[in-house]
């Protein structure tokens, strides 16, 4: 096992390097801008010449990627052309509000779709139409505007729930735990849609196995059947959605964090690829790749774990 | 140049929002006790780099102030008054100024402020290539006389020199800090606040607290100022509207909300916007070289229309493009060029133009989604095909400078002082003179002001506000008027010709 | 999801007829008519409205819903209705863009790669990895700084970015069918790979292509219209994103103008789910019957009825019976009402005695086994008759005590070993549950038991292949476990369905030896389920004969064996004679499509 993750590290490396590469690419394609969007609105042309030169934008794109590269790979991000923060420190700061999010929002949409997806699968009938109609209607409308209602009609007027902001968990768990609440029922709404369905499928298709019927003949319970057999043979499928569902979220959850002003990756992924701040896209690209990878690694360790079919072979 | 892009067509939709870090322990306002309590303003912009000699004006000033104290203060009504500087003093021919500067002032890392830190300061804001180093284009050089007389030699004479010291040329740094590697995020200055990075977030939170040692106790009003980048106007008025800000720059597009939730509404000139003609020599587009043709744009739109509309009332229209504080200002000019198609159209036709032309500007997101349609509406009707080139937001004000466009729409802010848009919209080497366009009447204009007393240039600055109306220079539509809210536990003084108003102008509520 | 399940499914689904199947399912039609309408309304969009999406009449701006302006005009006086369905065009053609480049590429570089394999699958799937390993948001505004504001060009590069959904999806189906029997036929018989491809490989990919599709497309939707909505797009050009743009930032001078565009995406992305849930619900919901129904309209359900129900003739002959069945008869729902595959049956077993059902696959013995343990699948339903195990009639007892009959009441052997042992449990855990569920036994007592019952059935090394999973094992090791399994909880009555059907020649002897030593030993009664009228000679003392959903001879297996007086009996004993019947599986594992990311 050591040497499988071995192996998909390495191969893990090699795809962060051709991603970053990529994007270096594209973001050096129309980089005449870069200087004077940092520069501002009265910035002279020969200063801005001046600062493209002082950011290396003068040199072939091909130079310019090695130099970041080979700082790269000695850990050394560089520092944000917009504010002069070093890149991890911003990274750093981000990550916990990103993974805040899309873990809550995962732990939410699979306790909450394994429960209504599983009862519709086992039931079927009326409350398989319920489910269907929760988890369309979930898809009803855009998360984005679920959650500009919600801070509207939940946080100000009703001034629950903080309306926009994150508290680290570390200075105040409660006011974290507050400050989460809206995001994650906004996006998590929508991955119960698809995630019941998902779990609703897997379970009908499990219920169906020969082997079903066969522990049902021992004499066991349903709910020991549903549990320990029905469920751990959904699970891979289901596990694969998950880990979709969470890199999605890594950066697709930007439109939430706008309406709740929260500082994440997905916001400085924006921020960064659209005033050209090279050293912080790069920064986040690898990041986004690097947690792709680590997931999709993660996954295949607990589906080896999961069917031991693939864990021996 | 004080204000800077318009706020209203700065609305910032299609930026992308960094966050806030609500910080339970920092609730703002919780204590109406001066010098106690808590002052969180939302702000439209990030600081980005906190070296001064990077910094800019417009609402990147709130950022900088709680930590540079800046050689001369801008007072509430635009006028300098001192700071770090007692008193100044210019020679006959406006070409050497003195200060006579305080000598009870330290940095907060405990070098002493004094003549020759002022110069390095100067100095350095001159040559390190940021934003706003042209503002000190005139300085020729700086003298520390003593430790507290330091004087500036100008090459020639700058009327908004004096302003634009009460802004980032002026701030004050430690210049022990000039070599240290963290410049960029960690201001060392004289200021009623340290910037305490413990408690600051970059992108999300910026938290100042009290500099005990500070000459000014009045400047300090607040124990702590937090200030969180939150660029949606949304987020920000709800975040007001929670109580988990105290104050916050708005546009139009949220002062009826902010008026029925007990939120204070304080209103100040903001912007004029309208078109800038950036090719008056007709080398991108000819049409645009005939003055008819551009007097033809400022009679095809409807400002007053749009105004109400798509402004929601709040300005008044204008012609003109110097403030009613300046001695440019001539109130007839506001109603120089009134909506009227058939007089555009005579104009088009003499201009030899019946049928059009196409004019492409650039366009983004950063635009109110109402403007761009609206214009090219009102164009169409004399027959000026508008292409919108449609950019990114954060590209946007690079892609209007980048020398493309004849033309852009833009707002920008009014200087009290009338050099200060001189020196960004008409002299040849300004900033938004983007294709250097000028005139033997301008250039001779200029050099009238520049050599007139203050109490002489007002004509001369009115001879150049009629000329650039006349000729068309601009199509100026209207000038726009800023709301600034802030909450019950928070007063605020508007701060003239400024975006925001300055941190000084803030106090807790009685 | 097993690449073996999707790929019956779909093979199955493709041998239907997708077409007739959606024809069949109202939501999924009700969906795509709604989606078509749609479409259509933006196609015929200048016919619907006089306005010009992108012109306003400024004293309009943010007019309320009225005569002129149906639902209102927005803040540059631009009519809505008319920019919902100008938008229509723009939204749903760039989704439909996007979607197109994805399918292209995705199908045609997973048929490739699954079909050839080799480099260029190893090349594709690395080429794969790295396109998902991007973030979608990021690559799209990197494109667009590059090449500028293009909408066309964004939403190749998002159809590129999605189309390893449909690689992924097209290759494991691929490789599936390329094992499939017709298509080695297809090969041997001379067919050119493309022909190969077209006729079968497309066909099993269709159905689950289009159902990934209608999800794609609510993603493609969803990151354009978000990124117009956060203003990262072109805002000239109208669309529902754009609007949405708009109303964002006049939140709070019209928070109507959310309302439009977020319905009309509501409603696409709706439609396109039910599209997509229609269509897989079709796979899933086979019809209801199992092996040869024979389907009856509800005259002729009526007629069985009234002839089956002479009932009462079994418990007269047998009354010690252990297990009795009396007027048993199953059916199923199907497209024309109720199909009965079991007419009126009547069986009984006493205690000790081994019963044949004997029958051609298709006769109802296995849904009559199954019925007897309860365990009939979902849509089946008892139409009449009773069960009586161990004296009790279970129709009486409540739910609860029903399943606890299973177990030490009745066992079951079934068919298939290899299905019928959950993969992703190992053989000891499989065995000791139902101990120390149903026996109450500790951990280490259920252990013990299960070793000695695997020492018991003839399993070499017990310890190793209770450690072992389900795939380390043969399929005659795996019928022994199950044997195992069944008689660990000491049933009185044992219900073997065609136990040794799916062995070797060789093993089915010996398990066959096995059964019956283990029935002398614990004096259990078995119903052996059995097409094979070898194995009925070998083992029962009784035999019933069934055929079409009844019995039509019952009697000691000497005597049948000797004068059979049916003519179906007298053909299947012939048959033992000369040859065996083709092996078919009553329950076809059809299993529905799972995962459509």
């Amino acid at each position: 096992m050591i040497h499988y993750v071995a192996r998909r590290l390495g191969a893990g490396v090699l795809l962060v390097i051709t991603a970053s590469f990529v994007v270096y690419l594209l973001m050096l394609v129309n980089s005449a801008h870069i200087a004077q969007t940092l520069l501002g609105p009265d910035a002279t042309p020969d200063l801005v010449a001046r600062k493209s030169v002082e950011l290396g934008l003068d040199k072939p794109g091909i130079v310019q990627y090695w130099n970041w590269l080979s700082h790269a790979v000695r850990g050394d991000l560089g520092n944000s052309w917009n504010d002069g923060e070093s890149v991890g420190f911003l990274i750093l700061n981000r990550i916990p509000v990103t993974l805040s999010i899309a873990i809550g929002t995962i732990v939410v949409s699979v306790a909450v779709s394994l429960v209504i997806g599983m009862a519709a699968g086992v039931r079927r009938g009326v409350l398989d139409r319920i489910v269907q109609v929760i988890s369309v209607g979930g898809l009803v409308f855009p998360g984005f505007w679920l959650a500009l209602v919600l801070v509207v009609f939940i946080a100000i007027n009703l001034g629950i729930l903080p309306a926009t902001g994150y508290t680290p968990f570390t200075q105040d768990p409660a006011g974290w735990f507050l400050s989460l609440v809206l995001p994650v029922f906004s996006l998590a709404l929508g991955a119960v849609a698809g995630l019941s369905q998902q779990i609703r499928s897997a379970t009908i298709a499990t219920l169906e196995k020969d082997y079903i019927r066969t522990l049902r003949s021992r004499g066991l319970p349903e709910w020991l059947v549903l549990l320990r057999h029905v469920l751990r043979n959904a699970a891979p499928p289901t596990l694969t959605i998950v880990s979709l569902n969470f890199i999605g979220l890594m950066s697709g959850a930007v439109m939430i964090e706008q309406i709740f002003a929260l500082p994440g990756i997905g916001s400085l992924a924006v921020t960064s690829t659209t005033s050209g701040d090279i050293p912080v896209v790069m920064g986040t690209v690898i990041i986004a790749v690097i947690i792709v990878v680590l997931v999709n690694i993660a996954v295949d360790l607990v589906n080896g774990w999961l069917n031991p079919k693939v864990r021996l072979s | 140049m004080i204000s800077r892009r318009s706020v209203l067509q700065g609305f910032a939709a299609g930026t992308v929002l960094l966050g806030i870090s609500a910080c339970s322990s920092n609730k703002p306002g919780t204590s109406a006790v001066a010098g106690e309590a808590t002052l969180t303003l939302g702000a439209g912009v990030e600081p980005l780099s906190f070296d001064p000699a990077q910094s800019r004006e417009a609402q990147f000033v709130q950022y900088f102030q709680p930590v540079f104290d800046t050689l001369i203060r801008r007072t509430p009504d635009g006028q300098p008054g001192p700071m770090l500087a007692k008193s100044w003093s210019y020679n006959a021919d406006n070409t050497e100024l003195s200060f006579v500067l305080r000598d009870d002032v330290k940095f907060s890392d405990g070098e002493a402020f004094n003549a020759a830190a002022a110069k390095a300061n100067l100095d350095r804001f001159k040559t390190a290539g940021g934003p706003l180093q042209a503002q000190l284009v005139s300085l020729e050089s700086v003298t520390a006389k003593d430790a507290t007389t330091l004087v500036l030699t100008l090459s020639t004479q700058d009327p908004s020199l004096i302003v634009n010291l009460g802004g980032p040329s002026g701030y004050m740094q430690s210049p022990k800090q000039f070599t240290n590697a963290n410049i960029k995020t960690q201001p060392v200055g004289t200021g009623p606040y340290k910037l305490d990075r413990s408690q600051t977030t970059p992108g999300a939170q910026y938290t100042y607290v009290k500099n005990e040692n500070y000459w000014n106790k009045e400047l300090q009003q607040f124990a702590t100022i937090v200030i969180k980048p939150m660029k949606d106007e949304n987020a920000r008025i709800n975040a007001l509207r929670s109580g988990q800000i105290d104050g916050m720059i708005a546009t139009a597009k949220t002062i009826s909300e902010a008026k029925k939730s007990k939120v204070n509404v304080v209103e100040y000139p903001g912007d004029w916007q309208g078109f800038t003609f950036f090719d008056r020599a007709g080398t991108l587009a000819p049409e645009l070289k005939d003055p008819r043709v551009r007097q033809a744009m400022n009679y095809a739109i409807d400002k007053k229309t749009i105004l109400d509309k798509v402004g929601l009332g709040l300005g008044e229209v204008t012609s003109q493009i110097f403030s009613p504080e300046s001695s440019a200002y001539i109130k007839d000019l506001d109603t120089a060029y009134g909506f009227d198609i058939a007089k555009a159209k005579s104009l088009m036709a003499e201009a030899g133009l019946a049928d059009g032309f196409t004019l492409s500007m650039p366009s983004s997101s950063s635009m109110d989604p109402a403007m761009a349609p609206v214009l090219r509406d009102g164009l169409a009707q004399i027959g000026i095909k508008v292409d919108w080139v449609d950019v990114s937001a954060a590209a946007y004000q690079a892609e209007q400078q980048s020398g493309k466009y004849p033309a852009v729409f833009a707002g920008f802010g009014q200087p009290a002082v009338g050099w200060g848009a001189v020196t960004q919209l008409i002299a040849p080497n300004a900033a938004w003179n983007v294709l250097k366009s000028t005139d033997p009447t301008i250039e001779a204009l200029l050099r009238k002001i520049r050599l007139a007393s203050d109490a002489d240039a007002g004509t001369a600055y009115q001879e150049l506000n009629k000329y650039l109306v006349d000729q068309a220079w601009f199509a100026p539509f209207f000038r726009v008027t800023q709301p600034y809210y802030t909450s019950s536990k928070v007063s605020v003084v508007a701060q003239t010709g400024q975006a925001v108003p300055s941190i000084y102008n803030f106090t807790p509520a009685k | 999801m097993s690449t073996i399940s999707l790929t019956k499914a779909s093979a199955t689904m493709a041998r239907r007829g997708t077409w007739h199947r959606l024809l069949h399912a109202p939501l999924a039609l009700t969906a795509l008519i709604l989606l078509f309408l749609i479409v259509l309304a933006t196609l015929a969009a200048p016919l619907l409205t006089p306005y010009d999406p992108n012109v306003g009449i400024l004293a309009d701006a943010l007019a309320t819903p009225g005569p002129n302006h149906w639902l209102g005009a927005d803040s540059a006086g631009r009519d809505i209705f008319a920019r919902l369905l100008f938008g229509g065009r723009v939204t749903l053609g760039a989704a439909a863009l996007a979607l197109t480049v994805a399918t292209v590429v995705g199908v045609l570089t997973g048929l490739f790669a699954g079909f050839y394999g080799k480099w260029f699958d190893v090349f594709s799937e690395w080429t794969t990895s790295l396109v998902m390993a991007l973030p979608t948001i990021m690559l799209l505004l990197a494109v667009r700084a590059a090449v500028g504001n293009i909408l066309w060009i964004s939403m190749v590069v998002l159809g590129l970015h999605l189309a390893p959904g449909f690689h992924r999806l097209t290759r494991t189906i691929v490789v599936g069918v390329r094992h499939e029997l017709y298509v080695d036929a297809a090969r041997v018989s001379g067919l050119s790979d493309v022909r190969i491809v077209l006729r079968h490989v497309l066909a099993a990919v269709r159905a689950p292509i289009i159902i990934n599709a209608a999800l794609t497309a609510v993603v493609a939707i969803g990151v354009q219209s978000g990124l117009e909505f956060l203003g990262l797009a072109n805002t000239q050009i109208a669309s529902w994103g754009t609007m949405l743009n708009e109303a964002m930032v006049n939140l709070y001078v019209a928070p109507a103008l959310m309302l439009w565009p977020g319905i009309a995406l509501g409603i696409v992305n709706v439609a396109l789910i039910l599209f997509g849930n229609g269509l897989r619900d079709a796979l899933e919901d086979r019809p209801a019957a199992q092996g040869g129904k024979k389907r009856t309209t509800a005259a002729a359900l009526a007629a069985a009825a009234a002839q089956d129900s002479e009932g009462e003739r079994v418990s007269a002959l047998v009354p010690d019976a252990v297990l009795r069945v009396e007027g048993l008869r199953i059916g199923y729902p199907s497209a024309d009402g109720i199909s009965t595959v079991v007419h009126g049956v009547d069986l009984a077993v006493r205690p000790g005695e081994v019963l044949g059902l004997v029958g051609e696959s298709g006769s109802g013995k296995t849904q009559t086994a199954w019925s007897v343990l309860d365990l009939l699948p979902r849509e089946a339903m008892i139409l009449g008759g009773s069960i009586t195990i161990d004296g009790q009639d279970r129709a009486k007892l409540p739910a609860g005590r029903r399943r606890a009959l299973l177990g030490n009441t009745l066992a079951y052997i079934p068919q298939e070993p290899m299905s019928n042992l959950d993969p992703s449990f190992t053989v000891g855990q499989q065995l000791t549950l139902p101990l120390r569920h149903t026996m109450g036994m500790s951990r280490g007592e259920a252990k013990a038991k299960a070793l000695a019952l695997l020492e018991r059935v003839g399993i070499a090394d017990p310890e190793r292949t209770f450690n072992s999973y389900p795939h380390q094992i043969s399929g005659g090791m795996a019928q022994r476990v199950l044997i195992a399994g069944a008689v660990s909880c000491e049933p009185k009555v044992l219900v073997a369905d065609e136990p040794t059907t799916a062995l070797d020649v060789t093993v089915q002897a010996e398990v066959l030896d096995l059964l019956r030593s283990l029935q002398q030993e614990r004096g259990m009664a078995i119903l052996l389920v059995t097409h094979n009228f070898g194995v009925v000679a070998d083992i029962c003392d009784r035999v019933a004969v069934m055929q079409h959903g009844r019995i039509v001879e019952t009697g000691d297996v000497a005597e049948i064996f000797a004068a059979p007086q049916h003519p179906y009996t007298r053909m299947l004993l012939g048959s033992l004679l000369h040859e065996r019947e083709p092996r078919t599986r009553l329950v076809d594992s059809e299993q529905p499509l799972e995962a459509s990311v």
